[in-house]
């Protein structure tokens, strides 16, 4: 008891003796730890944030084509914990609106077989669900939208086609019940949001009964075990649900709701080990800041060891001791740094959500944020477990060290230990000693201990840098130019490729009508602030005769288009399969495909050939087209099948093809062009525009959720990495008081020695600057490679972090600096003669 | 003040205290001490005895709680701090009994140390002159942790005597050596100082190594207990005679 | 020492009790198993119960078979059964957690199993806990009682009857026969030191006498009666007045010296040389007292080719006063060593005698004009306190130093470093 308290008290003593240097080891541990909790917290809130957001669909997978039979059985099936059907019944016919209408039943749902509020649907802010065959419930917007006002009992007429196909139907509702408000903004056209409105099963049977609809069966369901499983079992388990009720062609249809079961389900090992590897890097260069910080006081320690040891303390004891000692740090350290790690993002988190908020525009997202308010589960104690642990475990092996490196020499070296620098017994040195030379001298004496603090500098910078790049390369621009390729405003044709009902609507029947004339690009180029107005390529309807899937799945109308030597390039980096030569394809009319999973899906092969029939207007034009490359296209808008230019100028096409008008504005003039474009458009129905600032509000808007959090994160990072390098270097600075002292003592001047650790500082700032600008764009480029690979946040260029960059160097500057001055103030103060005979 | 001509260092009621109230220690209390121009004074005393608090504040490591010290004729404590540098490498040289030598710097380079903070020319003759006195020719590009005591402390002193200063103090300057090298150390102290024409104050509680020097100040509990003259050369050996016993 | 008190065993009671609570848990865990297999029991009863009722209501003429079906454990329609139910997914790999009713009984059983492991892992440790807490007390006992025979009070045992109740009586016994036996001895060692103070007192005041005496022959000549008596007084008076003679002779060598004499000129000489001529000055005294002088070069390889650069004659003299010093304070018989020993700078001469040694408080004396020690054996020889003095000056003035330490059995050694 006596000699533990003794072990206990000598270490409580030693810790208030060296009492900055405690200070430091503490600040240090307590950083590392909040970096951690922080960065798990928000991992954790992230995931739950997503988790939460993909409950509105909360189904795990879809299943098509279904038997009535296949259906009960699936609904008695023992693995089936939930199965609802959702019908889409029509299109909304509606000017440009994107609508349908739709049913939606709930079988089944064990999830809430003790609950008295039964499945969760929409919850309906007044009145009740579509009973009878007239009624309908929707937002109220969408009613604002088609012209009614929205109130319980309402009537209101709507026209749809049932199936999309057929006669246009026109029927008066009454609304039976109306959705939470949702504001929508007045900017954004109606063709750009899918709106949606339910309807009764009456009114469906009674088409059905009709013979006008033919309800394709298919349920939404759930299956148990998304708290156990991981997403390759989930997987096999839906697909075995699938296989037990014997349904047919389940590669196509059985549809898995990967995002929702990504989100629900424990990692799969790839995630795993990569989330593994990333922790374990976080991990590793926190260990090595306590570490470093334990490095660099280590003389200190194994002097005072040779002391204790000389006086007769055994190994046990003075391992007892230091283990005391950071135990005792620790114990004030970490949970300190647990407890802020977790409320500064707790704090912080729902700021991003509300600078989310207030920067998005439409009320979907603006709803998401609101009920994520408050709602996120933050506290996962197995990452505050595993923070703790692994802090206190660096602890320990930081601690190990000194007693390791006293215990190979004798007490009395130990005493008189100096640092072990290398075995170097000479030095060249200078004929004349500067105050750069004096620096030099310091660093090259330990090369060790400097290469463990530029290290430890630079990690949270390679850190801070590698988000950055992949932060860096998601933007909204590139989101935005997925529908508007070029320019700043689209004007896109809106057709059909094989309506029979309505043959006036087809691609083939509007390049008869020719609406991007000559004169109405002369019209566009006219308005003041257009300075350019470019045609996009044109594409052209094709059918074929011959059994193939990828046409059956559309109708046998596939448009086609073309490509240009000049895009040669770009494809041959994305080439997936054969192979592009230009001249070649042009001689042999061979045809490239753009779309890989399509290419995939559908059975083709290169080498394929088609026998197609091309529609030029009226005319019909034979062409015998292979197959001979598969290439990943950038843009969502090309279609799958394109020829070469040349090939397509051989056509001979009477009729002006152009789909897509990109118009160049000045920017001044912006606001006034689109005006004149909105009056333009609404003139002729086929017409859509896509115009930037509202591309870039939804591309920002879908970024928004994901990348203000991963912005948290950053700044974290940066904050406490910034920290941690002060930390870092006052140690550094702090340990050697007593050589700074002496040098003072034979006649360093204070300016002098602000010199000298400037020096220093400059170093250690190039080498941390080298380490993160190397290091750091190479992880950050190879992250960006890997968050590509997944899709993460759909990013696909690269672009680099120059702002962050910029801002690392100077805030890097800028606080070494700082630290030098303030170091140098403080020292003043203090007694030189303490100094000197400090051994702190 | 009035300055004597040979007088070069000199305090007038110097005082240091630490602590307060039933804590208070009087380091030094209430010292008035003047040492000529190429003296050799020892300061002898018991540790705890105040002498190293009066060594610090003679080289102006150390701040008075008060009392005036004048190097030179000039106050000390008036001085600015970057001013306080260039005295301290300019007029004195500090030799500790830890050596205290820049670890990451060899031997020459730890001579040269306060020439080049000074920013002068260096007198590499001077330098070599030295480097040889002290017997270091041969281990100028060693690095200090790989020589003995002894060498380690003929480097201070070289380094304390490199840049001419008009006052060596040294701190128990034979502490960490043994008996033999302590004597040569000082021997060569003595000598150098004589050499170079330097006021040598050494504080040591060594009564035997105190012999070598002109003049042994004893000290207790911050006060001067004796000044007396050890050196045959002293002017004032006449006055021995008086207690001379015949 | 004659309270009987019985030490409680401390470790013979925990055992039992973590035996005890060991078996209490492994009963608890078992009634969980009972427990978890009734329910099960109960839960299969509901599901026949809930099948049987289901079909009779739609098939009443089924009763036969169901209530068969429950009996037959044999399973002879299990293929069957299985092969139906197998469309409905209920195979083999099922997982009981998929199942919402075992989930939660799972859990259930879970969290008690780890409540139940807590409050055992608890409960084991405070058993451990409270048996090393004696054993620590006992060793905190012992460690208090040995600090203070350490700083000699040997009186804790028989102070405090009630002493380590945990220990057995004949191991006080032993401890109580310790301290006795530590008192005597301390006892006997403060009466050694008393023996030793009044020694030393006594020899002093011895010392004393002899002086007294001197001061008493002088007033007894002052006041003498009879020639005889007065030639005898003036004789003594003689004496002192020789003494007196020497003391001015030496003064005017000192002046004569003071003066002109120390012009040195340095020149490569070999310190054998310097040495033997030094040595060969005392050489006839030392044969007289019979003291035998040695040099001791073993420490020094090229002894006899050291060459410096040294004013030879004076060089010599200063060592030959610093010997003549040695063989002057020295009993007869005795010896003197020069032992040589040469430093990277200096050639390091330690000059030792067995001589009367010099108080520590006169090292910074004897180097000076005309001192002499106090030491009755120095006042009684004859000197000027002239030697010594001269030696340091020729030293010192060739960058050497010499210096007085204290021998290590007796005398003094006279330490001179001359530059290499």
């Amino acid at each position: 008891m006596r000699k533990s308290n003794t072990v206990f008290h000598l270490a409580l003593q030693r810790l208030r003796y060296h009492r900055s240097r405690t200070l430091l080891t503490g600040i240090a541990i307590l950083l590392t730890t909040m970096l951690l909790m922080a960065i798990g917290t928000v991992a954790v809130a992230m995931l739950d944030m997503n988790r939460q957001m993909a409950f509105d669909s909360d189904y795990h997978a879809i299943f098509k084509n279904l038997t009535p039979d296949q259906s009960t059985v699936l609904s008695h099936h023992i693995q089936v914990e939930a199965l609802s059907t959702t019908e889409k019944f029509a299109d909304i016919q509606n000017g440009k609106m994107n609508g349908a209408l739709i049913y939606q039943e709930s079988v089944r749902d064990n999830r809430y077989a003790d609950r008295e509020e039964g499945p969760m649907a929409p919850q309906l802010e007044s009145g009740h669900y579509p009973e009878a065959e007239d009624e309908i419930c929707s937002s109220p917007t969408f009613f604002r939208r088609i012209g009614t006002e929205p109130a319980v009992g309402g009537k209101v007429t709507l026209s749809f086609r049932v199936d999309g196909k057929g006669e246009i139907q026109t029927k008066e509702f009454t609304i039976s019940g109306l959705f939470p408000d949702m504001e929508i903004d007045e900017g954004i056209d109606d063709s750009r949001i899918m709106w949606s409105a339910h309807v009764s099963k009456a009114l469906l049977t009674g088409y059905k009964e009709k013979g006008l609809y033919q309800p394709e069966l298919s349920v939404y369901l759930r299956v148990y075990g998304e708290e156990d499983l991981t997403y390759d079992e989930m997987e096999d388990r839906i697909n075995a649900v699938a296989a037990d009720i014997g349904l047919a062609q389940p590669e196509e249809n059985v549809i898995l709701n990967k995002q929702y079961i990504f989100f629900v389900t424990d990692p799969d090992t790839e995630t795993m080990m990569i989330a593994g590897v990333i922790c374990l890097i976080v991990i590793l260069f926190s260990a090595l800041v306590i570490y470093s910080i334990y490095y660099v006081g280590v003389i200190t320690d194994v002097q005072e060891i040779g002391k204790l040891r000389a006086l007769g303390a055994s190994g046990r004891q003075i391992a007892g001791m230091l283990y005391c000692q950071g135990a005792i740090v620790s114990a004030f350290a970490i949970p300190t740094g647990l407890l802020i790690g977790f409320l500064l993002t707790w704090f912080l988190f729902p700021l991003v959500l509300y600078a989310y908020r207030a920067s998005t525009l439409t009320s979907i997202a603006r709803d998401a944020a609101d009920a994520l308010f408050g709602q996120i589960h933050m506290f996962s104690l197995p990452v505050l477990l595993t923070v703790a642990a692994a802090v206190a475990v660096t602890v320990c092996l930081s601690l190990l060290k000194p007693i390791r490196m006293a215990r190979r020499i004798s007490p009395v070296e130990a005493i008189r230990y100096q640092e072990n620098s290398t075995d170097k017994k000479t030095r060249k040195g200078h004929r004349q000693v500067k105050v750069f030379t004096l620096t030099f001298a310091n660093l090259t004496r330990n090369k060790r201990r400097t290469a463990v603090t530029i290290l430890t500098m630079g990690l949270s910078c390679v850190l801070f840098i590698c988000v950055s790049s992949v932060l860096s390369s998601v933007s909204a621009e590139d989101m935005a130019r997925r529908n508007i390729e070029k320019g700043d405003f689209r004007i896109s044709l809106k057709y059909n490729n094989h309506d029979a009902e309505y043959p006036e609507n087809n691609l083939d029947s509007l390049v008869q009508k020719n609406y991007f004339n000559d004169t109405f690009l002369a019209q566009l180029t006219s308005i003041e602030g257009v300075e350019f107005v470019e045609r996009r390529y044109g594409r052209i309807l094709s059918s074929t005769e011959i059994e193939s899937a990828l046409y059956d799945a559309c109708e046998n109308r596939l448009s086609l288009s073309y490509f240009t030597r000049d895009d040669v390039p770009e494809l041959n980096a994305n080439l997936k399969q054969g192979s592009i030569d230009y001249d070649r394809m042009t001689a042999n009319r061979e045809l490239l495909f753009t779309h890989e999973y399509t290419f995939n899906q559908y059975g083709l092969s290169i080498g394929d050939v088609f026998p197609l029939t091309l529609y030029d207007g009226d005319r019909k034009i034979p062409f015998t087209a292979s197959l001979t490359a598969l290439s990943e296209s950038e843009s969502i808008d090309l279609p799958f099948l394109i020829m070469t230019e040349d090939t397509w100028n051989e056509l001979g096409l009477s009729y002006d093809p152009t789909t897509d008008i990109y118009l160049y504005v000045k920017e001044a003039q912006y606001d006034s062009v689109k005006e004149a474009l909105t009056e333009i458009v609404a003139k002729n129905e086929y017409f859509t525009l896509y115009s930037m600032d509202v591309e870039m509000r939804f591309g920002r808007a879908q970024v928004g959720l994901t990348i203000y959090p991963v912005y948290l994160l950053l700044a974290l990072i940066a904050v406490i990495g910034f920290i941690n390098l002060i930390n870092t270097m006052i140690t550094s600075i702090v340990t050697r008081k007593k050589e700074l002292g002496i040098l003072q003592a034979i006649g360093l001047s204070d300016r002098q020695l602000v010199r000298m650790l400037s020096g220093e500082g400059l170093v250690f700032t190039a080498g941390t600057l080298l380490i993160s600008l190397t290091l750091g764009n190479l992880c950050g480029y190879l992250f960006f490679l890997w968050a590509k690979e997944y899709q993460f946040m759909s990013i696909s260029r690269y672009h680099y972090p120059l702002w962050e960059s910029v801002g690392l160097v100077l805030v890097l500057l800028g606080g070494q600096f700082l630290i030098t001055r303030l170091i140098s103030k403080k020292m003043e103060k203090e007694n030189l003669i303490d100094r000197i005979r400090d051994n702190a | 003040m009035k300055k004597q001509s040979d007088i070069i260092l000199e305090t007038q009621d110097l005082c240091k205290y630490y602590g307060a109230g039933d804590n208070l220690v009087k380091a030094v209390d209430h010292i008035d001490l003047q040492i000529r121009q190429g003296e050799f004074v020892s300061i002898v005393g018991k540790s705890g005895s105040g002498k190293s608090t009066l060594l610090h504040m003679l080289g102006a490591l150390d701040n008075p709680t008060s009392g005036k010290v004048f190097l030179d004729g000039e106050n000390i404590a008036s001085l600015k701090t970057d001013n306080l540098s260039k005295i301290r490498r300019r007029k004195i040289g500090f030799i500790f009994q830890a050596y205290n030598l820049i670890p990451s710097l060899n031997v020459w380079e730890n001579i040269v140390l306060p020439l080049g903070l000074d920013g002068k020319p260096l007198d590499e003759a001077f330098i070599e002159d030295i480097v040889e006195t002290l017997g270091l020719t041969e281990k100028k590009r060693s690095l200090p942790n790989t020589l003995s005591g002894g060498q380690q402390q003929r480097c201070a002193i070289a380094r304390a005597i490199a840049a001419k200063p008009s006052i060596i103090l040294a701190d128990e300057p034979t502490g960490n050596l043994d008996t033999k090298t302590g004597d040569e150390v000082m021997a060569l102290l003595k000598a150098s100082a004589k050499k170079y024409g330097q006021t040598l104050v050494v504080i040591t509680h060594n009564e035997e190594i105190a012999q070598m020097a002109d003049r042994t100040i004893m000290l207790a509990d911050g006060q001067i207990l004796s000044d007396g003259k050890s050196s045959p050369t002293s002017n004032e050996a006449e006055e021995v005679d008086d207690h001379a016993e015949i | 020492m004659t309270k009987h008190l019985q030490a409680p065993n401390y470790t013979k009671k925990t055992y039992p009790l973590i035996l005890t609570v060991s078996i209490f848990f492994i009963l608890l865990i078992s009634f969980l198993g009972i427990s978890l297999l009734n329910a099960q029991y109960t839960r299969e009863l509901q599901n026949l119960s809930n099948i049987a009722g289901t079909v009779l209501a739609e098939y009443p003429d089924a009763e036969k078979a169901i209530l068969s079906a429950a009996q037959d454990t044999s399973g002879s329609h299990l293929d069957e059964g299985f092969a139906i139910l197998e469309k409905y997914g209920y195979r083999d790999n099922l997982l009981m957690t998929d199942n919402p009713y075992y989930r939660s009984l799972l859990g259930k059983f879970f969290s008690f199993l780890i409540l139940v492991s807590f409050l055992y892992v608890v409960l084991i440790t405070l058993c451990f806990f409270s048996l090393s807490r004696n054993q620590r007390a006992q060793v905190a006992q012992l460690h208090a009682l040995f600090d203070r025979y350490l700083s000699e009070d040997y009186s804790y045992l028989t102070d405090q009857t009630d002493f380590l109740p945990t220990f057995n009586d004949s191991f006080k016994d032993t401890l109580a026969k310790l301290e006795n036996k530590l008192m005597m001895k301390t006892q006997e060692l403060a009466q050694e030191r008393d023996r030793t103070k009044t020694l030393v007192t006594d020899i002093s005041h011895q010392l004393k006498t002899p002086v007294s005496a001197l001061k008493s022959c002088f007033s007894m000549c002052l006041e003498a009666d009879t020639e005889t008596e007065r030639d005898d007084f003036l004789s003594r008076c003689a004496l002192q007045m020789k003494r007196l003679e020497s003391l001015v002779t030496a003064l005017v060598n000192i002046s004569r010296l003071e003066t002109s004499l120390i012009t040195l000129q340095p020149e490569e000489s070999l310190l054998s040389d310097i040495l033997m001529n030094a040595v060969n000055t005392i050489y006839e005294k030392a044969l007289q007292k019979n003291i035998t002088i040695e040099v001791d070069d073993s420490d020094v390889e090229d002894a006899a080719s050291l060459s410096l650069l040294l004013d030879k004659k004076w060089t010599a003299e200063a060592i030959a006063n610093i010997l003549d010093n040695a063989v002057k304070y020295s009993p007869a018989g005795s010896m003197v060593t020069l032992h040589l020993h040469k430093l990277y700078s200096y050639v390091r001469i330690e000059i030792e005698d067995e001589g009367i040694g010099i108080s520590k408080t006169e090292y910074n004396q004897i180097f000076k004009r005309f001192y002499r020690g106090s030491h009755p054996i120095v006042k009684q020889s004859e000197g000027s306190g002239v030697g010594l003095y001269l030696s340091r000056r020729i030293i010192e003035e060739q960058s050497g130093t010499v210096m007085v330490k204290p021998a290590v059995k007796q005398g003094s050694v006279f330490v001179v470093q001359l530059p290499l």
